[in-house]
């Protein structure tokens, strides 16, 4: 208690809300961002422990730390939420402070081949750094102008050469957003296409009207994934909403299901590409 | 203030419609600042954006600028608006003194930027306003009337070309008179009768003679306040007046409940309530799982051995009523906080919520005033309202929201009901030991308050809510959500502060705000010394009394060791939250305020705590119906089914599903839809920790409409209802608990107190079969208004009495949880439970067919089913599906398996019609693979086989009248954006 009661104590990473302490002391060093209404950090975190990586939540607002974990980590989540309220647009306003607090730290982790996941409120931020600069691509308000949330079975583009989606074709993964809709400059779908940055479709017709059915789009080789569809929300096999029939099938067979959806896959392939 | 002003305007590309911003902040310097502003608040591919400021205009449009709006459109942006001349511009912005969290926002960016100082981004000198720019209406001030509440906001329409430029408007601000700073009123406590009343009716008369609003209190209050200031010598001041009429409002000390009635001595929550819960408990011995009922902001029971559940349902009423976006939003953020505020802070990890509304086709229009100047929303503006303002603050506030109920009645124009609830998770110890139930509040610890500032927020909200909707209610007890902040607030107190052991204590500022708050922590050290005039104002001029008794969103109250005061307000601080220490918690027996070192309130502790009990009379109504029919004349079972499940509290709602994030978290094991049908259920279960097993399920059960015939039975069928839908879901009783949520109405009269007595009897004896604790409440007594029609004439609206039944249950293991949906053809369906008995009153079909004089099923025949062979059954993994019958019994339980399930069934139960749609207690419907049949009617040797699951071609026949699954899922998708929009 004496120590907690120097506030540079407080400062560290937040613990993630699991029971235990994550007991990964190896492997590549995952920082996943809160606070300013980010809200799917603990769940991000836990995914990526589960694929094998040592993941760590810090707040934007240490600004020295998280220099510091930006420079050390291999693999930056950028997690969903609603920073700042969504006030300006969605994803703006969090933009700015990285873009004003730590924007040489976020390139430099891209430039030594680190690895960004962007999800939902986070690929709308990622969107508004640096690391899309130039790329004439936005998230919009959904086409039907309320918020959503549903699931939604996704496609890989066959010419994706994304580490984050190695080895996916398709797979079924929940949204929720009211901003999800890509939308670009004229020209920039067309740039992004022959880039191979076209890599993650809604497999069928987009629930937001997004342009080209795009679900997730990528930059810097395929190392920077933004997507809106939320792999973190189908990690374990009860997440999905067929679960209760396919396990009461599976028991009938003498089997019983995986604990872990088709997502962990992600985790796990950046948690590979981190280890090279 | 700033001295002078730029003006941002973001609109949308091209002159198309869209949404856009207009913000008025602190001058930016020059153009290059102009620039970077433009850079962080405009997105160059939809968006083009200015910034005007007496040294001239900048644009989006810059020279370099490759997404030059002129290279889209061949104009300039302010062109393109003008020559789209189909267009109009709505603007929408806060009234002075409501809280801008855009503005606010907007301010952080320009500080990160460096183009305003953080004096003046934490000041908050700046203004937002949402624009719209929309295609021409045939009635631009309709339009615009339906795009903001006159209470809270201003709304202009003009085109969009009129905002490109600059106004030179500096931001509105709240000028107050401040001729009321630091000052503190006596109040003369008049000895006639009437004269008092008019006081507590009209409030504490201020400087000017007018009174200061409605205070609520019985004459007996009255009387007794008197006698106690003429035993001090000396007359009350007007904050010791409202700290009273706070402290013992209806809202706040539920007087009503806890009166003294016939039948019900020391009154309804002692003897029904807290009754229940002691016998519970003491039958349970040493399997009780309680671990903190009624004395905190919400229940708690056991999770495991190192973690617990606590669970706290709200109603938020008369506030929705005014302002039916906001009213539900700080419902729900509201609850939040009592979770958050529960024993040292528990993290919220589930929301519910539930409606009763009038139908959306509801044309009637009322009016607060004669001269029919102040409407009450529309019906349609009220639904939109109370649905979004839930989707808002939860969703915002990154807690899943998978539970609610709709049930829709003429009876709810007047005052809508609007209930949020919120389970939170804590572990039971803290890292230092500390029982984390309790709060430890010591002598000598420094109040702090952190949050929200304070502003005129929802002054006299505990006590308007304690009486009937009229004229006179004050409009300033609206309150405002501003769920970021709280997000701050409970991200930097539950992830970081609560474990390091630097808080003593906490709890939530809700209803009363400081007066409550405060008063209530200052019962475990006797007494308390606040300095008013440390507390952080939204904007100077606040009188003492307004100050202690605002309603301002967002804020909890803390006791902290001296020695860890610094600490902790420094964290807040790094957290972009704000911290104030207020004072200090004493042991004098008194509770202390001060402004300036001057005195403003000095109460005895003892004295407020202790509202006089009142002591009412209660009138059975008379006897109406005679003769009641047990077996209509009915169309056939398939018919009857089909209107049944297009009944709006029946039908389908998954627009209004899909707007709550019922993801967030990870934790979900069922959901809100179930099935590869998506129909929604009746519970819904989450894991609060991905590394351990254990789940928490979630019900709701509620008969308003019975509740005027049998209240007795109301409350029995939705106590028992709440606890099959539990069973039916895989969770067990024997880990569960109840939450009741009265809202009565003129519940002050014999013949209401007559039913609410029967409903809390109702409970205290379902709950004690089942052996089910309550563990939290919250009620709500005058949903009554009173006000005219659109001619002036006078009319009142009475909702209906509602009792709401929450349950939750903790599941040792998630795997345990059973889906409502048939998983095979094949699969052989089981009853549990008494055959229905034909009683078809106040039920759904009753409803949809406009059936008189039905008969009542028998109160509380068979609500002590033993189900425990049942669960010992599914957590064998024996159950392929469950449901409990509730609206529209059997026949929709069944029917929603079976759509769910995208199955048909055969069923020859031997039942009338009238026994297919009773809505009784007792009774699930279960369906299992037929290899199981044997093990499942060893364990559950009263289960009766009616008949088996088919394809989805043989549709659904209820003893040989059947219905194809199209027209079922007709009936019930046909209509479901009727109420909901999505």
């Amino acid at each position: 208690m004496s120590s907690a009661s120097n506030p540079t104590s407080l400062r560290g990473p937040i613990r993630p809300h699991l029971s235990a302490p994550a007991t990964q002391q190896s492997g590549p060093g995952v920082l996943v961002l809160a606070g300013h209404g980010l809200n799917c950090e603990h769940e991000t975190a836990f995914a990526f422990q589960q694929a094998g990586g040592r993941a760590e939540i810090r707040h934007i607002d240490d600004q020295d730390a998280l220099v510091q974990a930006l420079e050390q980590a291999q693999i930056l989540a950028v997690p969903g939420g609603f920073s700042f309220g969504d006030h300006l647009g969605a994803g703006k306003a969090l933009a700015a402070r990285l873009t004003a607090r730590v924007d040489a730290a976020l390139v430099g982790l891209v430039e030594r081949g680190g690895l960004v996941l962007g999800v939902c409120n986070g690929a709308q931020i990622l969107l508004k750094t640096g690391l899309f600069e130039g790329a004439g691509v936005t998230l919009a308000p959904n086409a039907g102008g309320a918020y959503l949330c549903q699931w939604e079975r996704l496609q890989v583009s066959g010419t994706s050469d994304t580490p984050w989606l190695a080895g996916l074709e398709v797979f079924d993964c929940p949204i929720a957003h009211g901003e999800g809709r890509f939308a670009f400059a004229p020209g920039a779908l067309e740039r992004l296409q022959q880039g191979g940055g076209d890599v993650l479709r809604y497999d069928g017709a987009a629930p937001n009207g997004s342009t080209d059915r795009l679900a997730g789009i990528t930059a810097h080789g395929g190392r920077v994934l933004a997507m809106m569809p939320h792999p973190e929300r189908a990690l374990l096999s009860h997440h999905h909403p067929d679960f209760h029939r396919r396990a009461a099938l599976a028991r009938r067979r003498g089997e019983a299901l995986t604990t872990f959806g088709p997502t962990l896959r992600m985790f796990r392939n950046a948690v590979e590409a981190a280890k090279q | 203030m700033a001295a002078s002003w730029s003006e941002i305007v973001i609109l949308p590309r091209g002159g198309q419609p869209g949404p856009g911003l207009r913000l008025v902040v602190p001058e930016l310097a020059d153009k290059p600042a102009a620039q970077r502003a433009l850079a962080a608040f405009v997105d160059p591919v939809t968006e083009v954006g200015g910034v005007f400021s007496a040294w001239g205009t900048t644009t989006s449009g810059g020279d370099a600028d490759p997404f030059d709006p002129s290279d889209l459109s061949g104009t300039a942006p302010a062109a393109a608006y003008t020559t789209a001349q189909a267009q109009r511009l709505y603007s929408v912005g806060p009234l002075p003194g409501v809280t801008d969290a855009i503005a606010k926002t907007a301010l952080d960016v320009l500080a990160d930027l460096g183009l305003v100082s953080a004096e003046e981004a934490a000041g908050g000198q700046g203004y937002a306003e949402r624009l719209r720019v929309e295609a021409d209406s045939a009635d631009p001030e309709a339009r615009l009337a339906s795009l903001f509440n006159p209470l809270i906001e201003r709304g202009r329409v003009s085109s969009a070309a009129d905002v490109w430029q600059y106004s030179g408007e500096a931001p509105p601000a709240v000028r107050l008179a401040g001729d009321e700073v630091g000052l503190v009123l006596e109040v003369d406590l008049p000895e006639d009768d009437e004269a008092l009343l008019r006081l507590s009716r009209e409030g504490v008369p201020g400087p000017d003679g007018r009174g200061r609003g409605p205070l609520g209190f019985q004459l007996s209050d009255l009387h007794a306040i008197r006698d106690h200031f003429s035993a001090l010598g000396r007359k009350p001041t007007d904050i010791e007046i409202e700290t009273l009429a706070q402290t013992w409002s209806e809202h706040c000390k539920h007087r009503l409940f806890n009166a003294d009635l016939e039948g019900a001595k020391g009154g309804l929550f002692k003897t029904f309530i807290a009754g229940a819960t002691r016998r519970v408990r003491a039958a349970r011995g040493a399997d009780d799982i309680c671990l903190s009922v009624f004395s905190d902001n919400a229940g708690g029971i056991v999770f495991d051995d190192d973690y617990l559940v606590c669970d706290k349902v709200e109603t938020h009423n008369s506030p929705s009523a005014l302002d039916p976006y906001g009213g539900a939003m700080t419902g729900v953020v509201g609850v939040n906080r009592d979770c958050l505020g529960f024993g040292q802070g528990a993290r919220p990890i589930l929301n519910r919520y539930g409606f009763c509304l009038p139908h959306a086709d509801d044309p009637s229009m009322l009016y607060r005033d004669r001269a029919a100047t102040s409407a009450l929303p529309t019906a349609r503006g009220l639904i939109d309202g109370v649905i979004k303002g839930i989707e808002d603050g939860g969703n915002q506030s990154g807690i899943p929201t998978p539970q609610g109920f709709l049930f829709f009645d003429e009876r709810y124009r007047g005052k809508p009901l609007v209930f949020a609830g919120t389970v939170g998770l804590m572990p039971r110890q803290l890292p230092d030991g500390r029982d984390a139930t309790v709060k430890g509040t010591r002598p000598g610890d420094a109040i702090v308050m952190v949050g929200g500032r304070v502003g005129k927020d929802g002054i006299h909200g505990a006590t308007f809510s304690s009486v009937a909707l009229d004229e006179t209610s004050p409009a300033t007890a609206v309150q405002i959500g501003d769920p970021i902040t709280q997000k701050r607030l409970s991200d930097a107190l539950i992830d970081e502060l609560r474990d390091q052991g630097l808080i003593r204590a906490l709890t939530d500022n809700g209803a009363g705000g400081l007066s409550s708050s405060i008063g209530e922590m200052a019962e475990e050290t006797g007494g308390a010394e606040v300095w008013l005039e440390r507390v952080p104002l939204k904007y100077p001029g606040l009188s003492p009394w307004e100050i202690w008794i605002s309603e301002a969103q967002e804020r909890m109250s803390l006791a902290i060791a001296p020695e860890h005061v610094a600490a902790v307000i420094t964290h807040f601080a790094a957290r972009g939250v704000e911290a104030t220490e207020i004072g200090r918690f004493t042991d004098t027996g008194a509770l202390v305020a001060t402004y300036d070192g001057r005195p403003a309130m000095n109460l005895d502790m003892a004295f407020l705590h202790e509202a006089p009990r009142l002591s009412l009379p209660v009138a059975a109504p008379p006897e109406t119906a005679t003769d009641l029919i047990a077996e209509p004349d009915l169309p056939d079972r398939g018919a009857c089914l089909r209107a049944v499940m297009a009944q709006p509290n029946l039908r389908g709602r998954t627009p209004l599903i899909r707007r709550y994030d019922h993801e967030v978290q990870a934790g979900s094991v069922l959901k809100p839809l179930q099935g590869q049908g998506a129909v929604h259920g009746d519970a819904t279960v989450v894991r609060p920790l991905l590394d351990r097993p254990g789940a928490v399920a979630v019900t709701q059960a509620l008969f308003p409409r019975l509740t005027e015939r049998d209240p007795y039975a109301a409350a029995v069928n939705a106590v028992d209802l709440a606890l099959r839908q539990l069973i039916a879901a895989g969770a067990p009783l024997d880990r569960a608990a109840l939450l009741d949520n009265f809202c009565w109405c003129s519940a002050d009269q014999p013949e209401r107190l007559f039913q609410l007595r029967e409903a809390a009897r109702g409970c205290f004896d379902t709950a004690v079969a089942q052996l089910v604790p309550f563990v939290s409440g919250k009620d709500s007594m005058f949903n009554d208004f009173k006000g005219f029609d659109a001619e002036g004439a006078p009319l009142a609206v009475s909702a209906l009495p509602t009792l709401l039944i929450s349950a939750l249950s903790v599941l040792p293991d998630w795997r345990a949880v059973v889906s409502m949906d048939f998983k095979a053809a094949g699969d052989a369906l089981f009853w549990v439970g008494p055959a229905p008995e034909p009683a078809l009153g106040c039920s759904e079909l009753a409803q949809a067919l406009a059936l008189d004089h039905t008969r009542l099923a028998s109160p509380a025949a068979h609500a002590d089913q033993d189900y425990t062979g049942v669960q010992a059954a599914m957590a064998k993994g024996l159950i392929a599906s469950a449901v409990a019958p509730g609206w529209g019994g059997a026949a929709a339980a069944l029917a929603r398996s079976a759509l769910a399930g995208g199955l048909g069934a055969n069923v020859e139960a031997g039942w009338t019609t009238a026994q297919w749609f009773t809505e009784a207690p007792g009774g699930l419907a279960l369906s299992l693979a037929p290899e199981d049949a044997e093990a499942f009617t060893a364990l559950v040797p009263d289960a009766r086989r009616i008949g088996t699951v088919t394809e989805a071609a043989g549709g659904l026949s209820l003893d040989g009248e059947g219905i194809a699954l199209a027209a079922l899922d007709a009936a019930y998708r046909g209509n479901e954006s009727g109420e909901i929009r999505s």
